[in-house]
């Protein structure tokens, strides 16, 4: 009591309501400030109601009443001071079974106290109802059914505090300590404790927190108790391990049979959906998972194409510029770095972008429906059994996107060394720009094909990932040290079809700078090596290329090809646009000696009359599964803080992508 | 529910979605949801919610990223796509041991 007001302390959990009511009750009339000693706020505020005056104290909204946090010890300590003379408890009576776990933490203290169910209207809606006159006999407190944003139907509330006030309520918690006692060791434990020995505390609620582990109750109780009574409190406190689970099923159930026959509901019987049950299905779940992927890919050409065509403006572009040039007696090397690398390279950026728009499109409308958490559920399952915890899931979605974001992700992953492998196994993942390029030239080499060169690359993908958690996995993550997952999928939602093309072309267009910033640079320092004044086999890279191409054509790479898959090394989207610049010289020589330079401006035709289709898929392969890109090497050293395990995976990756390109061609040699 | 039996069931490393441990436990999803929630609380499971996903906000590695998500208390626009993961659900897990 202050000053003859009557004090009430609101008590809930966060999202019951309490600051509706708060400020329901006192307006204007509102303090705020800090607890004594915490950064926690503290918000008083008072009213007067039939002449009587009230000060309201608005605890903290938190979970329990348990030492956790400081908001929970400010609020455990304020009720345990006697200075509320009656404590509300607030609790959500749309979903009861959750909220009254305060009020079960909150039984066995002595002090005051009434029971509001509030969001009383939200419940209605949700087809309950709930009697409150049943809860009431059972817990022996006022309870009061509201909504705390009606702020003209409080008759009830006041009537339930003066009556708490009036005749000190306190709740019944028989049915809860019949629990508590077939707990082994719980009554031998509560006996030891006197009541009151924490003001405001029965020696019940003082033995269940000794169960639960907390620390500023035993440290309490234990400098009150002394001599032989100390000793046999500690043996009986540690007889119990994890007695926060046993405490925790006593509350649960007590709950339970608090609302068994005092709400009704409309029961909604969860019926699992056919498509839940074929992805969850533990036998063919991952086939169907696959199905639908493949799919998603197939979709993605639908819009990709429009855009695909587009990007030939500036393929034929280019003849009339040549042309134009030639006629105004422009320098060769003018005309090459304007036709060969500029106009080259914006073509294949817009066709590089229309299979990224189209990508994003349709797997933004999986992850927006919620069609993308059950494909991601059905690998969590593998995920854990690599040893991985369930966060790494976002390095490898991030990695889809970028290799480098990927990286950075992983840093949320607290054990080094499920990072470490977090991170090897998501360099795996084609990256977006692996995913702009390799459809484009599967499509150009391929045709209709593509979709089967796809499939092949994400079949491959998850054989590299199985692969690279059992090399690296082997090293760095323990058996002991596996996590099982439990995942609650999301409902279905139906896309939000403008924010989703919003963001998708938001995606496309931060794309659009990135490949241009990697594209237009790398082919141009590629084609300025191989320029040589009208002869490439003057040329630098042209005498490198081909020193080594002894050894690059057993992995089914002639000198131009290996170059490119050099140069993927820095950034994968200058990759075809470095092997355009590498065979527009050599079509230099070529319209040179022939005289129809227009002949060879089409870059398609260009790589399709010099690259076979087995070098072509050997190529994609090595490029897809080569290092990500020289920023993602950066990234992997920042986040591992380890130069060793960076040039292992590095060189891992290199020598990966090698072998993956020589099996490739082989089968490509046979099979074509 | 008896929670060491549910935590036994995490601990052999299978992913599971709340419907399908309801349907062992012979309980409701909401009593699964709510069990999930109080071991949480007490420190004996870790909760990921995939859509508020953060990096730490100090990610100036990744493109994009200016490390202010840490401020914000939100998903990095460096580490995740603007609008991206908001329907990825949320995961649970237990440390073997």
């Amino acid at each position: 009591m202050t000053d003859g007001k009557k004090t009430i302390a609101l008590l809930g959990q966060p999202n019951s309501g309490k600051s509706t009511l708060f400020n329901g009750l006192t307006g204007m009339k509102q303090h705020v400030g800090n607890w004594p000693g915490k950064t926690v706020e503290q918000k008083q505020g008072g009213f007067t109601h039939n002449g009587e005056e009230y000060v309201v104290m608005d605890l903290p909204g938190t979970y329990s009443l348990s030492a956790n946090s400081d908001e929970e010890i400010v609020t455990r300590d304020f009720i345990s001071s006697g200075k509320a003379d009656v404590v509300c408890i607030l609790a959500d009576s749309s979903q009861l079974e959750r909220s009254l776990f305060m009020l079960s933490d909150y039984a066995g203290i002595n002090v005051p106290c009434f029971l509001i169910l509030n969001l009383a209207d939200v419940a209605a809606d949700q087809g309950k109802t709930i009697n409150a006159d049943k809860i009431r006999s059972k817990l022996g407190i006022p309870v009061v059914l509201m909504s705390a944003t009606d702020v003209k139907k409080y008759d009830n509330f006041f009537a339930a505090l003066n009556e708490a006030l009036s005749k000190k309520t306190t709740l019944d918690i028989s049915s809860l300590e019949a629990k508590y006692s077939k707990l082994d060791g719980f009554e031998e434990l509560k006996a030891e404790i006197p009541e009151n020995l924490i003001p405001g505390c029965s020696s019940t609620w003082m033995a269940v927190k000794t169960i639960e582990g907390d620390k500023v109750v035993r440290a309490k109780i234990e400098n009150k108790l002394t001599g032989d009574s100390l000793v046999r409190y500690n043996s009986h406190a540690a007889r119990f391990d994890k007695g926060a689970l046993l405490t925790g099923e006593c509350k649960f159930s007590w709950i339970d049979e608090l609302l068994s026959d005092s709400v009704n509901k409309v029961t909604q019987t969860v019926k699992t959906s056919k498509l839940d049950k074929a992805l969850t299905n533990k036998t063919w779940g991952k086939t169907v998972v696959v199905l639908i992927v493949i799919g998603g890919l197939l979709l993605s050409f639908i819009p990709a194409i429009p855009i695909m065509l587009l990007g030939g403006i500036f393929t034929a572009l280019a003849v009339p510029v040549r042309e134009a040039l030639t006629a105004a007696n422009a320098s060769p090397i003018v005309t090459g770095i304007i036709c060969d690398v500029i106009l080259q390279s914006l073509a294949n950026i817009v066709k590089m972008l229309g299979f990224a728009f189209g990508i994003n499109l349709v797997f933004g409308m999986f992850e927006e429906s919620g069609l993308m958490a059950r494909i991601s559920y059905v690998f969590d399952n593998t995920m854990s059994k690599m040893g991985l915890q369930g966060k790494s899931i976002m390095p490898f979605l991030v990695s889809f996107g970028c290799t480098i974001g990927g990286a950075s992700s992983s840093r949320v992953i607290d054990n080094w060394n499920q990072k470490v492998l977090t991170i090897a196994l998501a360099w795996a993942v084609p990256c977006g720009a692996a995913w702009a390029i390799i459809p484009m030239l599967a499509a150009n080499f391929f045709g209709g094909y593509a979709v089967l060169v796809i499939i092949a690359i994400l079949l491959v993908m998850l054989l590299h990932i199985w692969i690279t958690a059992k090399i690296f996995g082997r090293k760095l993550v323990k058996k002991e040290d596996r996590y099982g997952i439990i995942m609650e999928l999301p409902p279905y939602h139906k896309p939000k079809w403008g924010a989703m093309l919003r963001f998708v072309l938001g995606r496309t267009k931060d794309m659009f700078f990135r490949v241009v910033k990697v594209i237009i640079p790398v082919c141009l320092l590629f084609w300025i090596l191989s320029y040589s004044g009208g002869n490439i086999e003057g040329s630098l890279l042209y005498k490198i290329g081909k020193t080594i191409e002894p050894v690059t054509k057993v992995f089914g790479m002639n000198w131009q090809l290996f170059m490119a898959f050099l140069a993927s090394s820095i950034g994968k989207e200058g990759a075809v646009g470095v092997l355009t610049a590498l065979y527009s010289q050599s079509g230099t020589i070529y319209g040179a000696v022939n005289g129809t330079n227009a002949a060879v401006a089409n870059s398609t035709q260009l790589l399709l009359s010099n690259i076979s289709g087995p070098q072509a898929l050997a190529f994609m392969f090595a490029i897809t599964f080569n290092v990500p890109c020289v920023v993602a090497l950066a990234a992997t050293y920042q986040e591992t803080h380890s130069a060793k395990w960076t040039a292992i995976i590095t060189g891992y990756y290199t020598l990966g992508a090698l072998i993956i390109s020589f099996i490739v061609y082989h089968i490509g040699l046979l099979i074509m | 529910m008896d929670m060491q039996v549910l935590l036994s069931k995490i601990k052999n490393g299978e992913a599971r979605s709340t419907a399908m441990l309801a349907e062992e436990m012979n309980t409701t999803p909401e009593d699964v949801t709510r069990t999930l929630e109080y071991l949480e609380r007490i420190g004996v499971l870790r909760k990921t919610e995939l859509g508020k996903f953060e990096c730490g906000g100090s990610c100036s590695s990744c493109s994009g990223c200016s490390g202010s998500s840490g401020k914000e208390k939100g998903p990095c626009k460096g580490c995740i796509p603007e609008q991206g993961f908001e329907h990825m659900g949320v995961l649970w897990e237990v440390q073997n041991g």
